[in-house]
């Protein structure tokens, strides 16, 4: 029955994609942050749906969907160069078969992030692509938040639809990452999006969801995902024109958690300023020592997974006892691009944060005093706060190359395009003039993360 | 049962968002007809 279901949904996609080709895409992104292989009972499983789906997309975007492309710009080169870099890498690198293993899905990720502005162009195919991010981990989410509810969690419970413990939304620190970053995109499209009915409905979904992701994020018991959290709120409240209002409504969620939190999640998250008396946490430090060192042999990086070569041991517990180490994992976005990558991947990978924080910014400058734009501004600031909560749990996280943030990066691109589209067809460019239905929509509602 | 109902329940959203995407694409097309120098313009 849930295979089924899950083969409807992809038909689905094929279908709607002979329709409006940005179908074929949504179904790529929904492929890559759902994972329906991993959801699957059996006959999904290996399935190469998201090959068919990328195919699909790159052929009927060539075929049928090549009005009014983006200028080639900054981000799509800076993608490709980094796609460029990484395959690079891979030709030297350590461990050549887990190497390749991983180029081969971590580069179709950023190849087609490279590719998304071309499909996703208008205020109607970006908000899609918004929601089916959404929608994807909205499974997700619900699974483990409610699970969380009747359960109380627990550190190293598999509680969500993928019980194997890796990728996005099987690993759960990463899971508690992506969640909380889903968190400002969930209060944007509840609020704003033109593609659901503006009901009160759509907005109690919006707010359950948001509690799903936010038990989700405390039913980890992930360290990283209090991180995440602080870093959310943080960021909201940078940003918000009523600065009490939001550190009322964080200390409200705080208190709230702080009250329900069993005593285990404190231990658990104690543990955070005793790093070195917890064999995880003082695993990563030495790992990060490692990675330093190891990047001064190898400045240009020792390709994907490099970290496997990793051996060594230390004293714990003054010196009474020795941690060997093994093989073991990066921890941490910076290190993982760093160790596999070297400092040109450092200095790549940094100039597509930057690149996507200066888009967003762009955005929210232009789209001030112009109520047709009035939702991509409050969209960026949505997405900037996603992605600084991504980026903070990312510190702990190896999850350089998860789709989640190439997602944000192409969408940085698109809303920059979108904007500047519109702005220059207003002032009289050569396009047409922006459209005239969204000029006439009333001030968006939400004052966006800055109203909450 | 948790699980089937997470699933259904993205899974309404999901072909709900889709469906109503295509159809607003097509019924509110952002490209205008192509200008006298044949250039296409978006609405």
């Amino acid at each position: 029955m849930r295979d089924l279901l899950l083969l409807g949904i992809c038909l689905t996609f094929l279908a709607a994609g002979l329709v409006a080709p940005f179908a074929f895409a949504l179904g790529y992104v929904w492929v890559d942050l759902f994972v329906p292989q991993k959801v699957s009972f059996g006959l999904l499983s290996g399935a190469p749906i998201s090959m068919a789906m990328g195919v699909a997309t790159l052929v009927a975007y060539l075929a049928l969907d090549r009005r009014s492309p983006p200028r080639f710009g900054a981000g799509p080169w800076l993608l490709l160069l980094w796609a460029a870099w990484v395959t690079l890498t891979t030709t030297w690198a350590e461990v050549p078969d887990h190497a390749w293993t991983k180029w081969n899905w971590a580069v179709k990720t950023i190849c087609f992030a490279a590719f998304m502005p071309y499909v996703f162009r208008s205020r109607v195919q970006i908000e899609a692509l918004v929601l089916v991010m959404l929608a994807a981990l909205a499974g997700h989410l619900i699974a483990f938040g409610a699970k969380t509810a009747l359960t109380g969690g627990g550190y190293g419970k598999t509680l969500g639809l993928v019980t194997v413990d890796s990728g996005l939304v099987g690993e759960t620190s990463s899971l508690a990452t992506v969640a909380t970053a889903a968190i400002p995109l969930i209060l944007f499209a509840a609020r704003h999006t033109r593609l659901l009915p503006r009901t009160g409905w759509v907005a109690a979904l919006g707010w359950a969801l948001s509690a799903a992701a936010l038990l989700t994020v405390f039913g980890t018991y992930a360290r990283t995902g209090l991180v995440a959290l602080a870093v959310l709120g943080f960021a909201w409240w940078l940003g918000a024109r009523r600065k009490a209002a939001v550190a009322a409504a964080v200390l409200v969620v705080a208190g709230v958690a702080w009250m329900q939190a069993e005593d285990r999640w404190f231990a658990r998250m104690a543990t955070i300023g005793t790093y070195e008396n917890e064999t995880s946490a003082l695993g990563r430090v030495a790992v990060w020592n490692w990675t330093i060192d190891y990047a001064a042999d190898h400045p240009l990086g020792g390709g994907f997974d490099s970290y496997r070569t990793n051996r060594f041991s230390m004293p714990v517990e003054g010196g009474a006892k020795t941690f060997e180490i093994k093989g073991m994992a990066f921890h941490s976005i910076y290190f993982e691009v760093l160790g596999e990558h070297g400092y040109v991947g450092l200095v790549l990978f940094g100039a597509l944060v930057v690149l996507a924080v200066r888009h967003f910014l762009f955005v929210i400058r232009r789209a001030k005093g112009d109520p047709g734009l009035a939702w991509a501004g409050e969209l960026a600031r949505a997405m900037l706060v996603s992605m600084a909560a991504y980026l903070a749990g990312g510190a702990f996280l190896g999850i350089a190359f998860q789709p989640f943030f190439y997602f944000l990066v192409a969408t940085a691109i698109s809303l920059q395009q979108y904007v500047i589209r519109a702005q220059s067809s207003s002032n009289g460019g050569r396009s047409a003039p922006p459209p005239r239905r969204e000029a006439r929509l009333p001030p968006v509602g939400l004052k966006g993360w800055r109203g909450l | 049962m948790i699980d089937t109902a997470a699933i259904l329940l993205s899974c309404a959203g999901l072909v709900l968002v889709v469906l109503r995407a295509v159809a607003l694409d097509a019924r509110e097309p952002w490209f205008s007809p192509p200008d006298e120098s044949g250039r296409d313009g978006d609405r």
